[in-house]
């Protein structure tokens, strides 16, 4: 059986502990919590681990946020006393909800996207590097063509050097 | 019988739709959380709908299909098979 990844690991654990997991990364150093996570929940893990953890958290926990935020907004809304029956209610928080998620989620989009946009530059770098090279093997064939022409005399195959290497 | 890499994505799935709570969560941002969810192997859209299509058949979800597009949440037996499968 193949040994989980680190991360793979911590990704996996109870949600509630998760939680707790998370709100110790935001009182100690990743070194120190390497340590208390294996005593406390006997979960081996690494400092690179932990980090990708308390990155990779708050994203997973979208649709829990727009959830948290939408009975907070619908029980402010019942608070107030503007009328809003439980049908109503429901309906209004629903759509808050849908919005919320959708934009969370777009939010996942654009960073693929821009992750995509980095691809595509990387790429055209490549390119780039990649013609370069062509045209100075294209140089040095020519280069090497001429120095080994014997119609050329030594002043001509200087000239013609020069006008290759566009110097 | 599911595989253990469908069985990944049915865990994954079912972790980001127990988030939503009373709400129905819209496909494209239950698809986008469970992706996060899944761990190794990137899913991909096509698992994704098997997934989904899967918990459907077993009962486990309330799926409405709106002018919107299609919504889901967990009903009680989703819920049993979180409470059993990912605490």
């Amino acid at each position: 059986m193949r040994k989980a990844r680190p991360e793979a690991v911590l990704k996996t654990l109870p949600p509630g502990v998760q939680a707790e997991l998370w709100r110790l990364l935001h009182t100690t150093t990743y070194e120190a919590a390497v340590p208390l996570v294996r005593e406390k929940w006997g979960v081996k893990t690494g400092t690179t681990a932990l980090s990708r953890f308390f990155d990779w958290y708050p994203r997973s926990r979208i649709l829990e946020r727009a959830a948290t935020v939408t009975d907070e907004v619908v029980g402010k809304l019942k608070a107030v006393g503007v009328g809003l029956d439980d049908d109503t209610a429901s309906r209004a928080g629903q759509a808050f909800f849908e919005t919320l998620a959708l934009q969370e989620g777009d939010a996942e989009l654009f960073l693929d996207l821009r992750k995509l946009r980095q691809k595509d530059r990387q790429h055209q770098l490549t390119e780039r590097r990649i013609a370069l090279l062509e045209k100075k093997a294209q140089q040095a064939d020519a280069a090497a063509g001429v120095v080994h022409d014997d119609t050329m005399t030594e002043e001509q195959k200087a000239a013609r050097l020069r006008e290759i290497f566009r110097m | 019988m599911r595989t253990a890499r469908q069985h990944e994505i049915d865990r994954a799935l079912m972790r980001a739709l127990g988030q939503s709570g009373c709400y129905l969560a819209p496909r494209p941002a239950l698809f986008a959380l469970a992706k996060l969810h899944v761990v190794g192997e990137p899913a991909t859209e096509s698992e994704l709908i098997e997934s989904l299509g899967y918990h459907d058949t077993a009962g486990r979800l309330t799926s409405v299909q709106s002018e919107t597009g299609a919504k889901y949440r967990l009903n009680d037996t989703g819920r049993a098979w979180v409470a059993e499968n990912l605490s």
